[in-house]
């Protein structure tokens, strides 16, 4: 083949798109005059907004939304609260039990309340839940009520009552402001 | 960057949610913030709409499926609160959304957080004189350099009516800013 042929065959496009193997999206040549548009209008559009923001803002963003989430911990502080009245009805429970396992195993002139205490103080550990449990008519799950709060627990609470404002509190505990007022 | 699948999961544990939420504000907090203020303008109310977004993105999250991409399921939300947000500001003043934006840009002159020229200025009127959704659109693809199925994840729209979308709105920006500028 001469070499005019040869360029000549090089240049005929329909055989390079048939040979090529490259493809393009189906409709992609009708958009090309409609995008070739919108770079030059794009080019009379500058590329910044002209917004800023406070210097330090993007640092502070963290802190200032994990912030505000915690709140999400107060249901928790809601069961703390339930807690709270389990472990009174609890403490309320072993006064009374306590009180009537006094009155009937003390002898009567020897009783007075400096010795019901310290009797209390030395004998608290010897009385099973059974002991406490026969008391009372109903069966008590104990496995459910944790008796005596953890350290971890008492923490919980102090910090509930440190970080809620009175008006919460209050309006957790269902009292009235009236009432306090 | 944490794999995505890895931080959904960390985001859906209780015991590493926090840590990994405070991860998530890290990597999306400029992308949103920046969407959010095309949106709203001022850099306050884009401040309270972000803030929101991530608040309902972590209480949300329990319920994400992995369906859709994190960042399109935030930048939804993103949105999403940005035009609440300006609903309920324009029934406050009692004017529609588009008289409430042009409001809005009037004031950028006098903003302490704008610190554009004219040109830019007059691209924020532009900007403003079209339907939200162009408004979107545009911001979207121009400012975010978003492509185009990302966009349509984001709005739930088909990528040919995301095309006819720009392309009206680069339009109608490039006749306005001429016949200010000319």
């Amino acid at each position: 083949m001469k070499e005019h042929q040869k360029n000549k065959s090089l240049l005929d496009t329909s055989n390079i798109h048939k040979e090529s193997g490259f493809e393009v999206p189906k409709g992609y040549f009708d958009h090309v005059e409609d995008q070739f548009s919108i770079n030059l209008a794009e080019e009379s559009i500058p590329d910044t907004s002209g917004f800023s923001t406070p210097d330090d803002y993007f640092d502070q963003l963290e802190d200032c939304i994990l912030a505000k989430v915690a709140p999400e911990k107060k249901v928790k502080v809601i069961s703390l609260q339930n807690k709270l009245y389990k472990w009174s009805s609890v403490a309320a429970i072993l006064l009374v039990t306590l009180s009537a396992i006094l009155y009937y195993t003390i002898p009567r002139e020897e009783f007075n309340s400096e010795e019901a205490f310290a009797w209390i103080d030395n004998n608290l550990e010897s009385f099973s839940e059974n002991d406490i449990a026969y008391q009372f008519d109903e069966a008590i799950e104990f496995e459910e009520v944790e008796l005596f709060p953890s350290s971890d627990g008492n923490i919980q609470i102090e910090n509930f009552l440190d970080e809620n404002d009175t008006y919460i509190l209050i309006e957790n505990s269902n009292i009235s402001l009236d009432q306090i007022n | 960057m944490v794999e995505e699948a890895i931080l959904v999961e960390q985001l859906q544990d209780t015991k590493t949610k926090e840590q990994a939420f405070r991860v998530l504000i890290t990597e999306y907090k400029e992308r949103l913030y920046w969407h959010i203020r095309r949106i709203v303008i001022s850099h306050d109310d884009a401040d309270d709409v972000l803030q929101n977004t991530f608040i309902k993105v972590f209480r949300g999250i329990d319920n994400f499926k992995q369906d859709s991409k994190l960042y399109s399921w935030m930048y939804r939300i993103a949105t999403n609160e940005s035009i609440t947000f300006l609903n309920k500001k324009a029934k406050e003043s009692n004017v529609d959304i588009s008289e409430l934006k042009q409001q809005m840009v009037s004031g950028l002159y006098a903003d302490n957080w704008f610190s554009g020229d004219e040109i830019q200025f007059i691209l924020q009127q532009a900007i403003a004189t079209l339907p939200e959704k162009q408004q979107i659109v545009f911001n979207m693809k121009y400012f975010d350099n978003m492509k185009y199925d990302e966009i349509s994840k984001v709005l739930d729209t088909s990528v040919g009516g995301l095309k006819a979308s720009y392309f009206h709105a680069v339009k109608k920006i490039e006749n306005y800013i001429k016949t200010k500028v000319d």
